[in-house]
């Protein structure tokens, strides 16, 4: 099914000798975004445990900290890697149960259309703290 | 030539690896749950003006029991994050022999901030600092 049937413990490549092609890509971003989400990460709980260290989460310290450029960068490229991640992820997952090529295929459109769709969302939950109309809301 | 055999996938043979790799998947599938359900109590909380359902939200969002469930957040964090280095390595050609000790070491560093986790929450938990 899969070309690990023909590959011996001895034969087999580490990931940087495999060939490169779109799913090598996929997989080395995969570990790419998973390194900055250590940072990112880190710095997102970081800044919440360290800098507020017990004072409560409320919408005029949130908006303080996001009147940071940097913050605002954090927390969108955040967003951006982990839904990557995260998709991705999925998709691996998915793809191990078995599944032909077009179904791969129109999994990995559908997962992009959801990563786009909810990078937007993100974004627009953000745009409050910035002292912006969001683009869309609830009630 | 090496062919795949039931056992390789049968979860009472399992060996170490196995059970690393079937927990980082199960933790990966908890970490993307959270992550849509982050988002979307985000997108929800922002509505009205000057952050008033914002504020009522993260109330809720702070409340003893909550921040105990966290606890648990940080654990699928902390063995997805630190396993996950472990697979980089092991990916990149290191370590390969050494991934047992290399995934012992994983868990003991999980294990210590998660110590540290427990001890800076729990005032916020039960009232009384744990230490």
């Amino acid at each position: 099914m899969i070309a690990t049937e023909e590959i011996s413990p001895k034969e087999a490549v580490t990931g940087l000798e495999a060939p490169i092609t779109g799913g090598w890509w996929a997989w080395f971003v995969q570990r790419v975004t998973a390194v900055l989400l250590i940072f990112f990460l880190g710095a997102h709980w970081g800044i919440l445990h360290f800098v507020l260290s017990g004072e409560a989460i409320t919408f005029e310290r949130v908006t303080e900290r996001f009147g940071s450029p940097a913050y605002l960068a954090l927390d969108i490229a955040l967003l951006a890697t982990v839904l990557y991640h995260a998709l991705n992820g999925l998709w691996v997952i998915i793809t191990d149960y078995g599944l032909g090529w077009r179904g791969r295929r129109m999994l990995a459109v559908a997962l992009i259309i959801i990563g786009i769709i909810t990078f937007i969302y993100g974004t627009n939950a953000l745009l409050p703290f910035t002292g912006r109309q969001p683009l869309f809301s609830w009630g | 030539m090496y062919r795949p055999k039931t056992s390789d996938i049968w979860p009472p043979r399992y060996g170490l690896g196995m059970w690393a790799w079937l927990f980082q998947r199960i933790s990966g599938l908890v970490l993307a749950l959270y992550l849509i359900g982050h988002i979307w109590v985000i997108s929800f909380s922002i509505a009205g003006q000057g952050g008033i359902r914002f504020d009522s939200v993260l109330e809720t969002l702070q409340k003893p029991y909550v921040l105990a469930l966290e606890l648990l957040l940080f654990w699928a964090v902390l063995y997805h994050g630190l396993n996950g280095l472990r697979v980089i390595l092991i990916d990149f050609g290191l370590g390969i022999r050494e991934q047992h000790i290399l995934f012992w070491t994983a868990m003991a560093v999980a294990l210590a901030l998660l110590s540290w986790g427990i001890i800076e929450a729990w005032p916020y938990i039960t009232g009384t600092p744990l230490i």
